[in-house]
């Protein structure tokens, strides 16, 4: 169930983000940084935790 | 801080098992490279007249795109979880890449780009149409299955699918699902960019005189006024921020109370949607208060991102606090351990969220880049006791690969081309001497000590070593493999933007300097450098288009 539920919101996730063509909201320019970001302090947060 | 976890050397090599993740994460990035560049260069909008097979491409083209890629990631999601600890990878031993496959690959693919331009370009009709569609699918079908082949032997692919066969109904479900909920969400759109522009009404209303035109969708002051399109209705944030927290939920699931857990998610997406709401009234303050260029440039390129970044952080950060919806151990004095990761990559995090800030504050020039050096100078000094065990040493060989590495970025950039020229900021030109000179001053004091600071202790000392194993600070850069310099250097260079080949180039470069001696200080030295070289080219020749 848990499996069913994270796909269907994973899906709708994908169709609605998906045509976002033209972006001001999320600006794709900005992309590799912003993702960066959020990758570097994914690192720290989770090997904090696996200690 | 302890001394051992951030020394570089390990006399015992790690242990040598063929790794199917690492591998598929190869294919992966090939593929996702190649999907980019040609979602980038073709559109299936263009066969909208075609005939046969070719129109069925156009018609249904994204879709199935769409579903195939949801398919894949959720297999690959789901097996992960699968293998991960259940399989005996041990008994493989390693394989190298099979380059046979490889230049298959590579030539199947130039195949398909060319009979891509074919179809997407030239009006084709009939049997034309059918045979060359036929033909494009095949040269398709064909560089898939030889990238496949090239980076796992399909005798292990053959254990992958044995392993994961169950999985299979998930995976198809999802690529099945995912272009229906597609079509399903156009409604979505139109309804939420009239409730965001009512919201936005609502939160200007205290603070200024609102000028709107609900027909139109514009709103604002008298002095300023925006338009909300439907791309910033919100729901763009609120599909990632969906995808974001599912991916989330479903890869750490053991570290998570279910059902309670899932509340997380309408959480965020409520959060971020009201996060745009608030990104648009305060672009309508900054226009309203003089600052259009402002209003319409930096802040309106950054801040979405910003509150994305924000929301998704804060959320797993305040999740992993509460018990209720945490499996994982609270942290307490007693079972806080040290973080290395964190040692090698704050600086590097902190000057991206420095410049996310910096750049949302300006419109075209840069004028707050000194709060970068000092964010990251503050993690620096933060962090210092831990870096005193790391060889800062350096020789003059690095300095010489850094001049290599300007050398080399000057003559890409001369050979296939980078942004167009520009001339020192207008706005730079008009500040007093001594602002000029200071502002001058840091940004070279950023190139040359900051950013090669933050960006070796994040690339090479981290990303590199952590290719190798996951006790990263354990791995002598000495022993890392080719592949780790590669893939370090692939992810330094795309951080450069239209720059990544160069940027690799010097990614590897940075790299070699790295592993000659294991020492940290030849990297930054040859990074310094680079950046010496090329701030004094932008100073003395006036291309500013190098920063």
């Amino acid at each position: 169930m848990k499996k069913l539920t994270a796909l269907v919101l994973f899906g709708i996730g994908v169709s609605v983000s998906a045509y976002g063509a033209t972006v001001p909201e999320i600006d794709p320019a900005s992309g590799a940084s912003a993702l960066a970001l959020l990758g570097g302090a994914l690192v720290m947060i989770r090997s904090r935790r696996k200690q | 801080m302890g001394q051992g976890p951030v020394s570089p050397c390990l006399k015992t090599p790690p242990v040598v098992v063929f790794r199917p993740s690492v591998r598929l994460s190869y294919l992966i990035a090939l593929f996702t490279v190649e999907l980019l560049a040609i979602s980038i260069w073709l559109d299936t909008t263009s066969l909208t007249l075609a005939t046969g097979l070719a129109k069925i491409v156009g018609d249904s083209g994204a879709d199935i795109l769409r579903g195939v890629i949801a398919a894949g990631a959720t297999a690959v999601a789901l097996g992960y979880r699968r293998l991960r600890g259940n399989t005996d990878w041990a008994q493989f031993a390693p394989v190298p890449l099979a380059w046979a496959y490889l230049a298959a690959h590579t030539i199947t693919i130039t195949v398909f780009g060319w009979l891509s331009s074919h179809l997407f370009r030239t009006n084709v009709s009939g049997t034309n149409s059918n045979a060359l569609t036929i033909a494009w699918l095949s040269a398709g079908l064909a560089a898939i299955t030889f990238g496949g082949l090239a980076f796992i032997p399909f005798r292990i692919w053959r254990v992958l699918a044995q392993s994961t066969a169950s999985l299979a109904p998930w995976s198809i479900a999802a690529g099945v699902i995912t272009p229906l909920l597609s079509k399903f969400s156009w409604w979505l759109w139109e309804p939420a960019t009239a409730l965001t522009f009512r919201l936005v009404s609502a939160v200007l209303a205290p603070l200024v005189v609102v000028v709107s035109d609900p027909a139109k969708l514009t709103i604002g002051s008298k002095a300023f006024q925006v338009t909300i399109a439907s791309s910033c209705s919100g729901l763009e944030g609120v599909g990632l921020m969906l995808v974001f927290g599912a991916g989330w939920l479903l890869l750490f699931q053991e570290e998570f109370h279910f059902p309670q857990a899932l509340m997380l998610i309408p959480a965020c997406m409520a959060l971020i949607y009201l996060v745009n709401v608030f990104r648009i009234a305060a672009l309508i303050l900054i226009g309203d208060a003089g600052a259009e260029k402002v209003a319409l440039g930096g802040f309106h390129s950054q801040a979405g991102w910003i509150g994305f970044n924000a929301v998704a952080l804060g959320m797993l950060a305040l999740a992993g606090r509460i018990p209720w919806i945490s499996t994982e151990p609270q942290r307490t004095a007693a079972n806080t351990k040290e973080n290395p990761p964190a040692w090698f990559v704050a600086p590097f995090v902190a000057m991206l969220a420095a410049g996310m800030i910096s750049h949302a504050v300006a419109s075209e020039f840069e004028w707050a880049y000194p709060f970068r050096v000092v964010a990251v100078g503050a993690v620096v000094l933060w962090f210092r006791s831990r870096y005193q065990s790391l060889l800062w040493r350096f020789g003059w060989m690095s300095v010489g690969a850094g001049v290599g590495a300007f050398l080399l970025w000057i003559l890409v950039e001369q050979l296939i081309g980078g942004p167009p020229a520009t001339s020192m900021p207008t706005q730079l030109t008009t500040w007093p001497g001594w602002a000029s000179f200071g502002w001058k001053f840091m940004r070279v004091l950023g190139a040359v000590v900051t950013v090669p600071i933050a960006e070796e202790l994040a690339f090479r000392g981290f990303l590199m070593r952590r290719w190798m194993s996951e006790i990263f600070e354990t791995v002598n850069p000495t022993d890392c493999s080719w592949t780790a310099i590669l893939i370090s250097s692939l992810v330094f260079g795309a951080m450069h933007g239209e720059r990544w080949f160069a940027g690799t180039l010097a990614g590897i470069i940075y790299a070699m300097a790295y592993r000659k001696r294991g020492r940290i200080g030849d990297a930054v030295a040859a990074h310094a450098t680079t950046n010496a070289l090329l701030a004094a080219w932008v100073l003395v020749t006036g291309n500013w288009q190098y920063w």
